[in-house]
């Protein structure tokens, strides 16, 4: 669902990142308001959760993959607002240094995956929660259903609207090539049936695990992370080479020769868009999760070490930003 | 009783502002030096420090001697394991000092990347993966445990009697250095404008005070029997056997893994 660099016209990009702007915002004093000092460091453990459900590539027969996000686990645990911006901090680390979803699109893919999702996500899990207070599970599986359903809808529009208002005189589409007519089918596919799925199984297993291991963590009531979120984030990272099984690349995320080659229309597309053969390109550090010179299971457990450990020393350097914070009015805890 | 005319005058003194920045700031930083003293080592790890200070030779020198991407990366990805589990000051410490290393040698190697000689861009990144990995050892190991180490690690008694010294003397000059230009500022009214001198006389105090201190430490060192032999500071046990083992099973999977992604091991038609 990352949507790359040149697929989305520049303006389609500018019009998505003024739309984020006053949600990063809000979200940045949301967060220092309702989140203590002391769960932030909790908060990039999250992301790196998210950033690694973002790794397991899961396919579908006719060659694309996809992925589950973990944004409404996230909003579950932390809040609608804490979600979106753990959600953004991973996009961006993967768009900076693993070369997965453009910086152009930067704005985009938050509005899909780190706004949207996360949003729709905890409403409908609160909404179901509501008519059957005692499965928080269901609410929570419902919830991450619904949420990456949208977000998958979002970004097939976003895909479709390219060739209907940025075409040359000829017709041949500037940006991505396939209208609503093929996007939203495509896209939606996947994402009703095994991609939701996914992202249902990923929510509720690690509620569960949380709720079992550490229930406090799962309330809201601890501010450190146990050793059972660490052991689980190691499990994850040892078993990101499964997302590499996935043969075939996510629909909407080829480079320009895949492109050429893909059939959606019917027929082999055999032009490539020019705004995408002439667009803006920053070369990533690790593109696609690889290192030169090492097997690839290998670049992606260091890929997944890297993305993981930079996200949690990042909201961790955050919190020392903050001045603590004490109540002295609250009752203390040993009593 | 009627006041003296001298005494009935409104005291309307207001002394001149004086940038007395130098002061503050110099304070400061002597009391940073002997917080980071005295917090050095206040996590606890169960890991041995003559462990450690082996997986950091080890560390170094294969980060050193690589000269590849790919090893660099793994590297990376250890320090940056390790460092998650630090809290964020001390992650503050540790990654700005290393960051401002790489800036300086980036710098340093900008001219020989512009002459095109691309290998010189492993300089910074060599030279952040060092930094970082020593930082992290002086954050999480006491220095007195560091000293232990090095001697049970053989090295010769003099430079662990001067290390162990320094540090000791580090410590109280810098409480004595503390003390002085607390004086100096709580004296200092008005406008000063002989600073030199002030800095100076500091200086001076300090050094003599220096001096009677290690006159003291030596005479009491005699009056203890110190015969010229500097007995082995004991090592701070650390975790047993296991405290030992894992950091010396890192260091051979580090060592593994730099044979194996520099190509040595292909080369020896070991594996690959």
């Amino acid at each position: 669902m990352h949507i790359p660099e040149n697929y989305l016209s520049p303006q389609t990009c500018a019009v998505m990142g003024a739309a984020m702007l006053p949600v990063w915002l809000i979200a940045v004093s949301k967060v220092k308001k309702e989140i203590p000092r002391e769960r932030l460091p909790l908060l990039g453990i999250g992301a790196a959760f998210s950033f690694l459900a973002m790794m397991f590539n899961l396919p579908l027969p006719g060659g694309t993959t996809g992925h589950a996000v973990g944004g409404v686990l996230l909003a579950l645990l932390f809040g609608p607002w804490g979600a979106c911006l753990a959600v953004s901090t991973a996009l961006f680390v993967q768009a900076l240094f693993f070369g997965d979803g453009g910086i152009l699109a930067f704005g985009a893919n938050c509005f899909n995956m780190a706004f949207a999702l996360p949003f729709a996500g905890w409403a409908v899990a609160r909404a179901v929660r509501r008519v059957l207070p005692e499965h928080a599970l269901v609410a929570a599986g419902a919830g991450a259903y619904a949420g990456i359903n949208l977000a998958a809808l979002l970004a097939a529009i976003e895909f479709g609207v390219q060739p209907l208002l940025f075409h040359d005189a000829a017709g041949q589409a500037l940006y991505c090539p396939y209208p609503l007519s093929v996007s939203i089918p495509a896209m939606m596919v996947g994402h009703l049936t095994l991609f939701g799925f996914a992202e249902v199984v990923f929510t509720t297993a690690v509620l569960a695990y949380l709720k079992k291991a550490a229930p406090e963590l799962a309330s809201g009531a601890r501010a450190r992370a146990p050793r059972a979120v660490y052991g689980l984030l190691a499990l994850l990272i040892a078993a990101t080479p499964l997302g590499l099984l996935a043969a075939g690349t996510a629909w909407g995320e080829w480079d320009a020769e895949e492109l050429r080659e893909t059939a959606e229309l019917g027929a082999p597309l055999g032009y490539t868009p020019a705004g995408m053969a002439q667009g803006f390109e920053l070369p990533a550090l690790l593109p696609d999760y690889a290192v030169a010179g090492m097997p690839e299971a290998l670049g992606y457990i260091l890929s997944a070490v890297i993305g993981t450990a930079l996200l949690v020393i990042f909201f961790k350097l955050v919190a020392t930003l903050r001045r603590p914070h004490t109540d002295y009015g609250a009752p203390s805890a040993g009593c | 009783m009627e006041l003296p005319a001298w005494a009935c005058k409104d005291e309307a003194y207001r002394p001149t502002r004086d940038r007395d920045a130098f002061l503050s700031r110099s304070f400061l930083r002597v009391m940073q030096a002997l917080a980071a003293l005295r917090l050095s080592g206040a996590r606890a790890l169960s890991w041995s420090p003559q462990g450690l200070l082996a997986l950091l030779f080890c560390w170094v020198l294969l980060t050193a001697l690589a000269a590849g991407l790919p090893f660099l990366g793994c590297q990376l990805a250890l320090l940056l394991a390790a460092l998650m589990f630090c809290d964020g000051r001390c992650l503050r410490r540790v990654l700005g000092a290393a960051l401002a290393a790489a800036v300086f040698s980036l710098l340093l190697a900008a001219p020989a990347v512009f002459w095109g000689a691309g290998r010189a861009l492993l300089l910074p990144v060599k030279s952040f993966l060092t930094l970082g990995a020593v930082l992290l050892v002086g954050e999480t190991v006491p220095w007195h445990a560091l000293t232990g180490a090095l001697a049970s690690l053989r090295v010769p008694q003099t430079v662990i009697f001067l290390l162990d010294t320094t540090l000791r003397a580090i410590f109280l000059l810098g409480e004595e250095a503390g003390a002085l230009l607390t004086a100096l500022k709580l004296r200092s009214v008005g406008r000063n404008r002989r600073k030199q001198r002030a800095a100076g006389a500091v200086l001076g105090t300090l050094f003599l005070r220096a001096q009677r201190l290690s006159e003291a430490t030596y005479e009491a060192m005699v009056c203890r029997g110190f015969t010229g032999e500097y007995p082995r500071a004991r090592a701070a046990a650390g975790g047993g056997a296991a405290g030992v083992l894992l950091p010396l099973l890192a260091a051979a999977f580090d060592v593994l893994l730099f044979l194996w992604l520099e190509g040595a091991l292909a080369r020896w038609g070991v594996f690959g």
